[in-house]
């Protein structure tokens, strides 16, 4: 989302310098040459699109309509391009320590798929929340959770972290479904 | 000191995209407000003899033949102001951050890259750190390092805090005769080891 804002800055920032300056062009023109006909068919067609359609006519509402879902996107893109990163103890001051979200999933997808008895485990995590999603072959569900939760809870733990994130561990199991 | 050094270790971690969210998210809200309007007046909530009416109503261009040069003028102004903001704008996503150099004294300066080669041998040398990255950040006045440190599966972290602030900073800060070097440290954990074709 950081660089998707980006992109979006380097485009919307080329829109608006080029809206503005078709404005500057536009009125210095008819301003200046009041009888210069060069740039008169563009002005005419933009003039017999916007002064024909009513505003209850269905380009004009569609357009709306575009311009509606087109700014939620910009401001919903705006706002969820925050920062994620998960903080942890500063060592010295003036020092700040982060490891990113994708980073702490992958240490504990390392720690609870080396653990016995699980065959496939996808991780998530957040500063607030990490989720395991395990499957397994051999053993029952019932008998591998909390071992997997006591693990991830330990390797969580370990992170010298400001905040420690809440743990929920799923797991599912082929015998079960048997 | 110390208040500005954390909160420019904090600026450190990594680049700014403020004025950009805030432009976007402008644009993105004066966008989908006006969108908002014209369905508003497209639908008849203002009247159903407003919503018949052309875009560009008579009476609006009735009213800018009236104050020609007042709306001329307004109109040159927005143009300009549009221009300068949409350069400025394109610009700033577009540059590349810049990397100072540091100013020890009035005729000795040691450059970003000797600096963050000097500091990255440090890192690499402290046990568990797979590969290290290291800049300079911020400007000339208040210049920060980021390091980016991808640590081995199965490192001990804490180990590895206690050797970052004893081997690696406080050199930094020694060597630079510097009483506060504001750094932030991004921790890759259980970094794949780099394959080398050999």
């Amino acid at each position: 989302m950081r660089f998707l804002v980006r992109l979006l800055s380097v485009l919307c920032g080329l829109a608006v310098a080029a809206a503005g300056s078709a404005l500057l062009i536009g009125v210095t023109w008819t301003w200046l040459l009041p009888g210069d006909s060069s740039l008169r068919p563009i002005l005419d067609r933009l003039r017999s699109v916007v002064a024909e359609r009513a505003w209850s006519s269905t380009p004009v509402l569609l357009t709306a309509a575009l311009a509606l879902a087109v700014g939620l996107l910009l401001l919903v893109v705006a706002v969820s391009a925050g920062r994620k990163d998960i903080t942890l103890h500063s060592p010295a001051p003036g020092v700040t320590v982060t490891t990113s979200p994708r980073s702490l999933a992958r240490l504990v997808g390392h720690r609870v798929r080396a653990a016995d008895g699980v065959s496939t485990a996808v991780v998530t995590a957040s500063t607030k929340a990490v989720r395991i999603k395990a499957g397994t072959r051999l053993t029952s569900a019932s008998s591998l959770q909390p071992a997997l939760h006591e693990l991830a809870t330990g390797t969580v733990g370990d992170l010298p972290m400001d905040r420690t994130p809440r743990v929920s561990v799923t797991v599912n199991s082929a015998r079960d479904n048997r | 000191m110390s208040k500005s050094s954390a909160a420019a270790a904090a600026a450190a971690v990594g680049r700014s995209a403020t004025t950009e969210r805030v432009l976007t998210g402008l644009l993105g809200v004066l966008v989908m407000v006006s969108g908002a309007a014209g369905l508003v007046v497209g639908h008849g909530l203002l009247g159903a003899f407003r919503a018949n009416r052309p875009l560009l109503d008579p009476i609006a261009v009735n009213f800018v033949h009236a104050h020609l040069l007042a709306s001329r003028i307004g109109a040159l102004a927005a143009g300009v102001v549009l221009l300068i903001l949409g350069l400025g704008w394109f610009g700033k996503a577009l540059s590349t951050e810049p990397r100072p150099d540091l100013r020890l004294a009035d005729d000795l300066v040691v450059s970003a890259s000797a600096m963050t080669d000097a500091v990255s041998r440090d890192a690499e040398s402290v046990a568990g750190v797979g590969r290290v990255k290291a800049t300079l950040v911020g400007d000339k006045a208040n210049p920060a390092l980021r390091l980016t440190l991808w640590l081995q599966e199965g490192t001990d972290i804490r180990q590895v805090w206690a050797q970052l602030d004893d081997r690696v900073l406080s050199r930094a800060r020694t060597s630079l005769e510097a009483e506060s070097l504001p750094a932030a440290i991004r921790i890759e954990l259980a970094a794949r080891a780099r394959q080398r074709v050999s």
